[in-house]
Parts: C-alpha cells; structure tokens; sequence
C-alpha cells in the first residue's frame, strides 16, 4: 500500500459531525463553566522545585540534561545581574557567612571592588503544561549560612524574599516569585518579521 | 495517466466544514476540484516519480553541501554574508528537517522533469495528506472506485512518525508554529502540521509570524511572552534574513524547522548549480545563471527570479520573444533560466505534479491543475488514485 494506514478520523475533526455547535457544547469546549462556579485550588500558588546542581536537576530529569545545563547557566548569568552587592565584604558575610560572597569588579561602584554572595542552587516553576519543571525561568537562589542572620538556613532571592528552608526541595511559592528583576526578560518589541508579506501567502 | 470525470462526494462540503478545510474556494474560485481527479500505474508511480523524487531530494544535498563551503557560490546564491555561517553551521550539525515537495512537468511517459524544489515553506500539504485521502477511502467505500485503489500518499504517517524522531532530539521543549496573518491557507497548513505533531506526542503553540517579540535575553517570545525554543516558521528564510530581527537569529538560540540550510534549496540558484554538477540528468532541465554565455544554447526558456513564490514574475521566452509572464514583486537578487519543457495537457489544463518528501523519503504526490502555462496560486487541486 502506498498510502498511510493509521489515520484516525477521529482526531482530524475539529468539529462535531452533522451539527452547529450548541452553546452548551462551544461553552465546555472553551472551558466555561454553564451554572456553576470554579474553586481554584491555592490562587496563584504553585509548586517549585530547587536544585544544588546541575548534576541534581539530571538525576530528576533524566531526559532533559542539556535543559538543566541551560537553566544553571541562565541562573548564573541572572544572578551576576540581580544579586545583592555589598561596598564590604563583612557586609556581605555578615549575611550570608564567611567565604560566601565573591569579588566581582564594578558591582556596587563603578571601578571598585563589590561584593555578592554565592548562588547556590536554582528554582524552576511548575510548567503550564506537559513539562513538570519551566526549565525557561530558573529563579537563582543563595543560601546563608550566617547563625545570626535572619536568613540562616533558608533559600533566598536575589530581592531578599525567603523561599524555605535550605533542606527543603519542593517548596510553595507564589507565581510572582519568577517575575523577572530588573527588567529582565522583559519583551523589547514585536513585529520585526512580517514585514515583506502581509496578507497573502507566503507558502509555495 | 489519465484524467477522468468522476463523481464529487454529495457530502463533501459539509465534511469540510466538519474537518476543518476552511479553504476548498479561494479568491471565489474552486480550489480543491473532486469533478475529476487523476489515475496513475504503480509502475508510473514507483518508477517515474517516487524514484526520482529519492534521488533529486540527494543531488540537492550535495549541492548544498557544495555551496555552503564556498563563498562564490554563497554569493551566485544571493545568499546574505552576515547569515552564511548560521546556514553552514545548521548544516554541519545536521539540523534536521521535516518535509519539502519537489515539483515536476510530467505526463505519464517519459521521464519526470523537475521545475523546482519547494524545499523551505510549501503548502497544499494538508489537501494532500489528509483531504485526498479521506476522498479516496470515500469514494472506494461508495463504490465509485474500484476496491484496488491506492493513492500514492503516506504523507500524514510519515510526518508524524517524523515528528516522533524529531522530539528525542528536543526532549521538553514545546513546539512553537507560526504563520502569517491574514491567509487562512497558511493557517490551515500549520493546523495540520500541529495536528501531527501533537499526534506524536509534542507540545505545540500558535504564534504569528507578525506577533514574534523578542525579549531583553535576545530570545524570541511568542505573545504569552514565553521564550520561543524550537519553531516551525512557515516563512522564507530569505524574508527572514532581510527583516528587522533577522540579525536576532543567530543569537537566539531556537532551533528552526525547516533548518537555516533549507536557504540554499528554496533559491532558484540550485537550479543551475544541479545542472552543473549532474550533467544531462534525465530528471532535470538545462539551467543557467543568466548571463553565462552558455545561456546562450536556449532558445525556448523559462526566466525564474532567484526568489520567487507561487509562480511571480517567471516569464516564458520563446527566440528572444516573452510569449507569456505572470507579474510580482521579485527579481532584484538577478534571474535563472531553465529550458522551457511543456507542462502536460490535460482537457484544458496544464498540469503539474508535486512530489513531497518527508525529510528524505518520498511521501507522495499531488496534482494541480492551472488554465495558464504557469502554475499560480489560482491553480486547482485534484485528487488521484492508483490502479
């Protein structure tokens, strides 16, 4: 035979045999609630997963290694943008502990020596969809290790919110924990493809 | 191969609505043509197209790998310098690619004489992968054709399975489709490809091409202002590369269906370059960059614009005469010729076979059918069947 052998019907229609659609069936297909109302479990409440590691975040995603990589090298890039600086260093390790923070050139003025701390692990969101994990927004996170600081033993953004205990892996966060800092990505513009046609086909 | 007045499907209509073939009539005219339809030998088939169609898809591949070594041919190819080492680097990795059609002047006898390769963003590939073969299995169960009937289509299995091969190399990621405002043809392209690509177990997401931003990490962003990771783009590459965020490309990580190697294959240059390097090839017509002196050995020619789409601006020369042309907005980028070879005639109209390929395997053909000696987008589809 040269054709295909398994096209299932079924899953080519897109809309129901013989029939307009009835209100009540263009309601369910767009998900609306006829009569009744919908309880949305924890408003805005998700969960989030941290890992120490890119090694970490393999062991639980097996088939998404080179994802993981991705994400840990976008919440290092992230992180050298949005961590907090200090002028100090015992600014910084009064934080966040002794040998916790590192030199960076021009991070609190501009050609002296700043001070960050660490990043220590990365938190990614649950996915809308299939993925469990939103591998495209890892939240880069510090820990501290400072008996005295406030933040002793917990994961902290680089805004200063607290996101659990540093024993924890799975936390619960609200989704305004991956907005981006600082305007990061933030959308610049659109339309920059288009323009050559606009109305009609550009198939052949 | 004959064409044959067969009966249409009393129904057909309402099963178009049904399944979602929203462009049956275009412009007011009838696209899609069931009044007739074509019928073909196996031998025809397996011989004269799908054998061809194998060997054509290998010969561009070599020319590809021919052109993106050498900065001369990028050149001849009208190629943008700033994108030649984001097409050779696509290339070397081996990029996959998911389909292209390949489109032949053939009658029945003799041998198939490729016109072009529409190898980057070519349509009509859900009228053949699904519509023609409902209306085979239709029109076989009602007894209007005979139970042997088989059609040379496995388009849909194909695509699909190739999906399947395509989400091991992009494990996670979504599958982002996109086309251009205002053609529901298009739009309905992309629907089937989604369609099957969801079949095989991918994600995917609708964008529009005019609606892609791009966000401050250089990524592309579709209008949730989720990053764009991999993207289906029914969209020429060369528009792609000449527009605003074609510098963005390359930084900005999305891996593209069809790979940024398909430039090289949608560019009329390859034309003349596979007469080059295959000589007197049974399946191709003589071709030249035009101002090569050996231009001069045609008489009765075909002028093509290096980037062209749905037949544009192609004017048919015959001693030094324009005996036909369709108009269009292309042909800066300079002209190819090709040794005018007649479509075949059936009834009154010219007929051209587009044969498709799923990345390397062909996948079978469609046939459509134009008043004029040029195939333009107001030619008709119609279906065929094999006995």
């Amino acid at each position: 035979m040269k054709r295909s052998a398994g096209v299932f019907l079924s899953v080519m229609r897109k809309a129901p045999a013989g029939s307009e659609l009835s209100v009540l069936q263009l309601s369910a297909r767009l998900g609306l609630v006829v009569g009744g109302t919908t309880v949305l479990a924890g408003c805005g409440e998700q969960t989030a997963i941290i890992y120490k590691t890119v090694a970490d975040c393999t062991q639980d995603n097996v088939l998404s290694q080179s994802q993981c990589e991705t994400a840990y090298r976008n919440a290092r890039s992230e992180w050298q943008r949005t961590a907090p600086r200090y002028q100090y260093r015992r600014d910084c390790e009064y934080e966040f502990g002794e040998d916790r923070c590192f030199t960076q050139q021009g991070s609190f003025l501009p050609g002296r020596t700043g001070y960050m701390p660490v990043m220590s692990g990365f938190m990614l969101g649950s996915a809308s969809d299939d993925n469990e994990w939103d591998f495209d927004r890892p939240k880069p996170l510090a820990s501290s290790r400072k008996r005295r600081s406030p933040l002793y033993g917990k994961w902290v953004g680089a805004g200063g919110q607290v996101f659990g205990k540093y024993s924890q892996r799975r936390v619960q966060t609200g989704s305004s924990a991956f907005k981006p800092l600082k305007g990061s990505g933030r959308v610049l513009g659109r339309g920059g493809f288009g323009r050559t046609v606009s109305s009609r086909s550009s198939g052949s | 191969m004959f064409r044959l007045p067969v009966a249409e499907r009393p129904d057909w209509r309402a099963l178009a609505v049904q399944y979602g073939f929203n462009f049956h009539t275009l412009y007011g005219e009838p696209y899609w043509d069931e009044s007739a339809c074509y019928q073909f030998s196996l031998q025809q088939i397996e011989e004269q197209l799908e054998a061809p169609t194998a060997e054509i898809h290998q010969m561009c591949l070599e020319v590809v790998d021919r052109v993106v070594r050498d900065e001369l041919l990028l050149h001849r190819c009208q190629i943008p310098e700033p994108f030649w080492d984001l097409i050779a680097r696509s290339w070397y990795d081996r990029e996959p690619s998911l389909y292209s059609r390949l489109d032949f002047a053939y009658g029945g006898q003799g041998p198939a004489k490729l016109l072009e390769n529409n190898a980057d963003t070519p349509t009509s590939l859900y009228e053949t992968g699904f519509w023609q073969w409902l209306w085979l299995e239709q029109q076989v169960d009602a007894g209007v054709l005979p139970r042997s009937s088989d059609q040379f289509n496995s388009l849909q299995e194909r695509l699909i399975g190739r999906f399947r091969q395509l989400k091991q190399t992009m494990p996670g990621h979504d599958l982002h489709l996109a086309c251009c405002k205002g053609t529901v043809e298009d739009r309905g392209t992309v629907q089937y490809l989604q369609d099957c690509a969801e079949q095989a177990g991918i994600l995917t997401r609708f964008v529009y091409i005019e609606d892609i931003g791009l966000n401050d990490r250089q990524r592309f962003v579709d209008m949730a202002g989720r990053p764009i990771s991999w993207l289906f783009k029914l969209y020429p590459w060369e528009f792609m590369q000449r527009e605003d965020y074609g510098a963005n490309v390359a930084a900005s990580g999305v891996r593209f269906l069809e790979p940024a190697w398909k430039t090289v294959l949608s560019n009329k240059s390859l034309l003349p370059l596979l007469w080059q390097y295959f000589p007197d090839h049974p399946n191709l017509l003589p071709a030249f960059f035009e101002g090569d002196p050996a231009a001069a050995s045609l008489t009765h020619f075909v002028r093509k614009p290096i980037y062209s789409r749905e037949g544009a601006n192609i004017q048919i020369i015959d001693r030094g005469r324009v005996v036909e042309q369709a108009g269009g907005p292309y042909g800066e980028e300079g002209f190819i010729v090709q040794g005018y070879h007649p479509l075949p005639r059936f009834a009154d109209n010219y007929t051209l076979i587009g044969s498709w390929l799923v990345n390397d395997q062909p996948a079978g053909i469609s046939v459509r059918e134009d008043r004029s000696r040029i195939t333009q987008d107001l030619s008709r589809f119609l279906p065929h069947y094999i006995l």
